[in-house]
């Protein structure tokens, strides 16, 4: 129980950190692709804690209250649902208490609790934008539903240890290779989940200043940043799982997210945003026809 | 002697009160009825010297001689225990429609009495020409009461009535000549002394002659319009006395008519019902849709001659017509004379029995007739089952939409007539039920499994008794309605334990009326009420008809199982019938909706795994089909949720969304699909009553549905947004709460299987759900609290604690699925013929083929994290400060004044932007187109009533021509 | 009374109801159709006495020609007689109220026609 607590602790700690510097990092490339100098590697560690030491503070109500926590906790449970390295026993974490589908359901624990919590702020910019976020990531979920299922029913399994494991006869044997459409399809969703532009309706502060966390300010938002940053890694974790062999080692883990998470940052620098209504079509029709061919593939 | 007097008797009153009714009208009414009393007091005499209300001895019979010798050579009466009983209630309508008949002209009263006269006669008549003579007076005496009324159109009618009749007295006569110079007889039984070609003549005129007396479709054109545009008051006595007579002598001559083949009478009925009822379907007068109805009856009459003998012949007959003649009676007796549209302003509630009654519901008794009747059909031939089916189906909907006008206003003194018949009503229903109990079994050996049977008993148990204490907190406008709740709650707690096709028929079909009332009992259940009992109708037919096909146990394979595939398929409201359900749940009182969707839904389950267990071979006849409906119904009904903007609509279609994942696992036909299918079956019912008893509560307290004019409410209601917070996440499938575990079987068993298609558009479905899922908690509980809710007070106890207990139960069952699966799996999987494997219980630990599943500590995970994440909060700071609602960042833009920006209407603006290019299917719109096809051809069939009087002689003149010819056998 | 006879009453009467029957549903006019349904209801009358009786017999009235021990040899069959009293009886009551109802019902109407008297239909 201890170890596990311990385990758990070093792992969100580790993913925190690591998120924050890819998001410094992000930060970085793209204000060299913008031609910019761009902040220091560490701004986001002092954003963050500038905004956790922040004195005073508002709240809304109790979902307002709660949602901060939801987020946290959704983000850190997700990334305790996946392996992170193979064959290392000592950080398992709940790994197996749970399959891809707990994983992918799981998912939403913390984006509603943030929804909620943008609701009870009662303020409509956040739900409109809590709007077009569920809008937007009902859509990618189908995309996202028939790569699961080309994985699944592929490989026989939902356990992401097998899957993983499948993984490890050489580079071929991933399924990036296996299954090139369902895996360019899981890619396209990535941007989406990411908020990265073309999709990032979320956060379009153009029209709505930054979305679900308008309302919210100092140690909430710190929460909200960490939950964030945390739940960012466990995506890209669980993307290296599904797609990419998996990591061998921490050294691999992280070389392997940090490639992962170049793709949404320079996709996301260079075009301009959808419509919502045009990103919904776009993730209803383009990645589900991909996917669907390695759908096909699979069903023959 | 009591023969006599149960027939003279009201002759004699009839001739006092022409004396007195000019001189005393109120004298002449209560005299009147004390020659009515006494009469009827002589045929209660007699029927109990017959031994008739065992219903079992009907030929018995006591002979009145009026001349000197024994038959054949003088005429006689002949009180037979059928005849007697029709003779009571020819009497009691006659004193119970006394007053309506003669409260504006008491000089109708010698008529009145003559009629009843007349009817007897004819009841007891043992020969042709006595007939003659009694048909004849009837005859006239309609005409003149027709014209002594004060409607707008009876110079119409009786010149149609007199017409008519001035053909069949032609007819009828022609056949006595006939008869009378082949077999120099004249009683009943001469009928069956001819032969060759008299025999076919005889039978031509005489078959004409009756189909045109009872009203049989073709030849019912008259009839319809006599009872539309006669005096409701009339209308109701002739349909007691007069027309009950004529039914009942035909009935006595029909089996004796010398035709070679009698069943041709059960096709000429059978057909009559289908053309009559389709016809029938487009009146939109009362009177003219209990014309026919009276044609249906007729044309049963036919059918039954036509098809049984005996003993079982004058049993059906009495109790149909008897039973049938009460209900009309009952329905014209509420009908208000003063207004055009009679049957509207009558009671409603008391309207229902009588209408109930015709349309044949279980157990009201003209049920049990119908039954056998159609268990007696399915033997002679499907096809005219199926007519018959179709028949009576559609006559129940033109008689449930004559219900469901809402008609609301009492008539002045008019509750004791519908009171004593409904007594007589309540009396037969009784009475045949007790008679046809031993057919009932309450083994429970539909379904094989206990554990299954106690889980369903469970739900709908606990369902009814959780729904009942919010039934007392009616808003505005709202009936009470908590009888008929419990009373259909009551019937599907039985459900599980029925033995056999008649008694589940039984309990689902008053489990569905019983629901049909308290829906019609809510504030705005007009548009609910009609499409919900249509479709009760739909699927309580079907269930028959699979019921006598399969004798008796419903669960044959081949076309009895697809018939209760379909009602099933009804019963759940799935797409397309999602017309009924998301109608009815809406436009319901709130904690009836819960109810219905969360407790009485689950019967359609319950039937769908009784009858796919029953087949043998556990598949549905196409589980594929099943399942396909399944995922489409879960698919559309989900963006439909999502793009509505009314609280209990939403949850209405979220209801319909989340039974089409049972559908898919049923349809699985393995046990990992089952296993989806039960568990979600369960989990539904927890959190969907959840749902609509909070939805009761916020509409109890705020009154209103609609989004726009909610919001905020989490700062009111704070228990209720708790509770429906916990079944929102827990329907929505996010772990750590049970609605996961659904879904997780649901889609192990899919990739077993390869349904992969279906999976992805399930899986896609589900995340929909999150769009109505987090909008419903949105607009009603998050966003800003308007100022009209501003006072609003906490759902009331009645509501909360069922909540509480469920959402407690909720959890239990998040945390540790395992205690349910532990006896769900095992049963599951000793149930015959599922394929597949099933899922291993190791601890908390639930192990597929595929995966695996440990709630408990994904739900320990969860907490953990979550009060780390809480703790650490509290700790690490201050306290931050409350402020309101209207206190946020507008990112520099300052609205004009402070004020509410709640937004929730036209939530998912993008969505349905994006969905622009799907072509708008609306279920109305088609099941409307359906019924324009009914219409049309109601409208091709009824144009053959054009009206003109000479057009009915002409019809029956045709008929007779026809007739002859087919009895001849060519020309 | 000839064979010839005999039949030529039958046709007469046959003939009276097919005539009777033809105006019923061809007239238009209420009282002409009253007028038709009361030929076709003497012609059934007619058959009516026809069919009781018997060639070369009596009228069944009980006086010198014929004994009483012999009657039921010697006389037609007088039930039929019987029957067609009543039955023209009820066939004037039944006449009588068909013309009174068509009177006043083209009182209201302001017209005989029975075409018009179709507001009730389908």
């Amino acid at each position: 129980m201890i170890s596990l607590v311990m385990s758990i602790t070093f792992t969100a700690l580790a993913a925190l950190v690591w998120g924050l510097l890819l998001g410094g990092i992000s930060r970085m490339v793209t204000a060299r692709i913008h031609g910019r100098i761009g902040p220091r590697l560490t701004q986001n560690f002092i954003d963050l804690w500038k905004l956790f030491r922040k004195k005073s503070s508002i709240h809304h109500g109790t979902m307002f209250w709660l949602a901060p926590m939801f987020r946290v906790a959704g983000a850190i449970g997700v990334l305790v649902l996946v392996p992170l390295v193979v064959g290392n026993t000592v950080i398992v974490n709940m790994s197996f208490s749970g399959d891809l589908l707990l994983v992918v359901y799981f998912m939403f624990f913390g984006c509603l609790g943030m929804a909620l919590g943008a609701g009870d702020s009662g303020h409509p910019y956040a739900v409109i934008a809590v709007s077009r976020g569920l809008a937007q990531m009902s859509s990618y979920e189908l995309s996202f539903s028939a790569v699961v299922l080309v994985l699944a029913a592929g490989l026989r399994t939902l356990s992401i240890e097998e899957i993983i494991m499948a993984q490890q006869d050489g580079i071929l044997s991933w399924n990036l290779f296996r299954y090139p459409f369902a895996t360019a399809a899981a890619l396209i969703t990535l941007l989406p989940m990411q908020m990265a532009y073309p999709f990032s309706i979320v956060l379009a502060p153009q029209e709505i200043p930054i979305g679900p966390p308008t309302e919210y300010s100092s140690r909430f938002l710190s929460f909200m940043f960490s939950g964030r940053a945390i739940f960012g890694v466990a995506k890209l974790v669980l993307f290296v799982n599904l797609f990419f062999g998996g990591a061998s080692s921490w050294i691999s883990l992280l070389f392997k997210t940090f490639l992962l998470y170049m793709f949404p940052i320079f996709v996301s620098t260079v075009f301009p945003r959808f419509r919502t209504e045009q990103s919904i079509r776009f993730l209803w029709f383009v990645p589900t026809s991909l996917a669907a061919i390695d759908l096909l593939r699979v069903m023959i | 002697m009591v023969v006599a007097l149960a027939v003279f008797l009201p002759l004699l009153g009839a001739f006092i009160s022409v004396w007195l009714s000019r001189r005393k009208p109120r004298l002449s009414v209560i005299v009147s009825r004390l020659f009515l009393a006494g009469g009827l007091h002589s045929t209660i005499v007699l029927s109990i010297k017959l031994n008739a209300w065992s219903f079992s001895d009907l030929g018995n019979s006591i002979i009145l001689r009026t001349g000197v010798g024994a038959p054949p050579l003088s005429i006689n009466l002949e009180a037979t225990g059928g005849a007697v009983i029709a003779a009571i209630v020819v009497y009691v309508a006659a004193i119970l429609g006394i007053s309506r008949l003669t409260s504006r002209n008491v000089k109708t009263l010698p008529l009145l009495l003559s009629l009843v006269t007349a009817s007897l006669g004819l009841l007891f008549a043992t020969d042709l020409f006595n007939s003659f003579v009694f048909l004849e007076i009837g005859s006239i005496i309609t005409i003149g009461l027709t014209a002594a009324c004060r409607c707008r159109r009876r110079w119409e009618v009786a010149v149609k009535v007199a017409l008519v009749s001035g053909l069949v007295t032609i007819l009828y006569l022609l056949a006595i000549v006939v008869i009378y110079k082949t077999t120099g007889e004249l009683r009943f039984e001469a009928l069956g002394m001819l032969h060759g070609f008299p025999a076919l003549l005889v039978s031509g005129l005489m078959l004409t002659v009756i189909m045109t007396e009872i009203k049989a479709f073709p030849l019912s054109g008259w009839g319809l319009d006599f009872y539309e545009g006669a005096s409701p008051g009339f209308a109701g006595v002739y349909s007691a006395t007069w027309s009950l007579a004529v039914l009942m002598w035909s009935a006595g001559i029909l089996p004796r008519l010398p035709i070679p083949n009698l069943q041709i009478l059960a096709w000429i009925g059978a057909g009559g019902l289908v053309l009559g009822q389709f016809a029938g379907f487009r009146a939109t007068s009362p009177g003219r849709m209990m014309g026919y109805s009276s044609a249906a009856y007729a044309s049963i009459l036919l059918i039954l001659a036509g098809t049984t003998t005996g003993h079982d012949y004058l049993q059906l007959t009495l109790v149909l017509m008897i039973f049938a003649a009460i209900a009309k009676f009952t329905v014209f007796m509420l009908a208000d004379p003063e207004n055009e549209n009679p049957l509207k302003s009558a009671a409603g509630n008391l309207l229902l029995l009588p209408i109930l009654v015709i349309a044949g519901i279980p157990p009201l008794p003209v049920f049990w007739a119908k039954f056998k009747l159609l268990s007696i059909l399915a033997g002679v031939s499907p096809l005219m089952l199926a007519a018959v089916v179709l028949g009576l189906f559609l006559e129940a909907v033109y008689l449930l939409r004559l219900w469901s006008k809402r008609p609301v206003r009492f008539l002045k003194n008019g509750r004791l007539v519908p009171a004593v018949t409904s007594l007589l009503m309540a009396a037969g229903a009784i009475w045949l039920t007790a008679g046809f109990w031993r057919s009932l079994s309450f083994s429970g050996s539909l379904l094989s499994s206990s554990t299954l049977r106690i889980l369903f008993m469970t739900v709908f148990g606990a369902g009814t008794l959780l729904t009942l204490p919010g039934a007392w907190n009616r808003i505005k406008g709202e009936r009470s309605y908590w009888f008929w709740m419990l009373l259909s709650g009551i019937s599907l707690t039985f459900l599980p334990m029925a033995g056999n096709g008649i008694t589940f028929y039984i309990l689902w079909e008053v489990s569905a009326f019983a629901a049909v009332i308290a829906v019609s009992r809510g504030s705005r259940a007009a548009a609910g009420t009609f499409w919900f009992a249509v479709f009760a109708a739909a699927s309580g037919f079907l269930l028959l008809a699979s019921i006598v096909l399969s004798r008796s146990m419903f669960i044959a394979p081949g076309i009895p199982l697809i018939l209760v595939a379909i009602a099933a398929l009804f019963k759940l409201g799935q797409m397309g019938a999602h017309l009924w359900s998301v109608r009815a749940y809406s436009a319901a009182p709130a904690t009836m909706s819960a109810f219905m969707a969360g407790t009485s839904s689950k019967a359609a389950v319950f039937l769908l795994v009784v009858a796919a267990l029953g087949t043998g071979a556990v598949a549905m006849p196409a589980g594929s089909v099943l399942a396909w409906a399944g995922v489409l119904t879960a698919l559309s009904m989900a963006v439909m949720a999502a793009l509505s903007s009314d609280y209990k609509k939403v949850l209405a279609y979220a209801s319909v969304s989340q039974m089409g994942y049972i559908l898919i696992g049923l349809g699985l036909a393995s046990v990992m699909g089952w296993t989806a299918a039960i568990y979600h079956t369960f989990h539904h019912f927890l959190f969907k009553m959840i749902l609509f008893l909070g939805a009761a509560g916020v509409i109890f307290r705020t009154g209103t549905s609609d989004y726009n004019r909610l919001g905020g409410l989490i700062r009111r209601m704070p228990l209720t947004f708790t509770f429906t917070l916990i079944s929102v996440i827990a329907f929505a499938g996010v772990p750590p709460l049970a609605g996961f575990g659904g879904k997780w079987f649901l889609y192990n068993g899919l990739i077993e299987t390869g349904w992969l298609p279906i999976a992805l558009i399930a899986m896609f479905a589900s995340v929909v759900a999150f769009l109505y899922a987090f909008r419903l908690l949105h607009a009603v509980f998050l966003g800003q609290l308007s100022t009209v809710n501003a006072r609003v007070k906490e759902a009331p106890l009645a509501l909360l604690v069922p909540q509480g207990i469920l959402t407690a139960a909720l959890m239990l069952f998040s945390f540790r699925p395992t205690l349910f699966l532990e006896h769900i799996v095992p049963a599951i999987e000793s149930l015959p013929g599922l394929k597949g494997v099933a899922p291993v219980i190791n601890g908390t630990i639930v192990t597929t083929p595929l995966g695996n599943w440990n709630a408990w500590a994904v739900g320990m995970m969860v907490m953990g994290l979550f009060g780390f994440a809480f703790v650490f909060y509290w700790l690490s700071g201050k306290r931050p400060k409350h402020v309101g609602q209207l206190d946020i960042g507008f990112a520099g833009e300052l609205p004009p004044s402070a004020e509410e920006v709640h937004y929730a209407g036209n939530f998912f603006k993008p969505y349905r932007r994006a969905l622009a290019f799907l072509p708008r299917i609306h279920a109305g719109k088609v099941f409307s187109g359906i019924t324009e096809v009914f219409k049309i051809a109601g409208d091709s069939v009824r144009a053959i009533f054009t009206g003109d009087a000479r057009t009915y002689l002409a019809h029956s003149l045709i008929f007779l021509v026809i007739v002859l010819i087919y009895l001849r056998g060519g020309i | 009374m000839s064979t010839a006879f005999y039949w030529s009453i039958a046709g007469t009467a046959a003939g009276l109801v097919l005539v009777g029957l033809w105006g019923i549903l061809t007239r238009k006019h209420i009282l002409r159709i009253a007028l038709a349904f009361t030929l076709a209801d003497t012609g059934v009358n007619l058959l009516l006495v026809w069919s009781g009786y018997l060639p070369g017999r009596t009228a069944p009235i009980v006086d010198g020609t014929i004994s009483a021990s012999g009657i039921t040899s010697a006389v037609v069959d007088p039930l039929p007689q019987a029957m067609v009293l009543t039955s023209i009886v009820i066939g004037v009551a039944v006449a009588a109220l068909f013309v009174v109802v068509g009177v006043l019902a083209s009182r209201r109407t302001g017209s005989a026609d029975v075409r018009r008297m179709k507001e009730l239909r389908w």
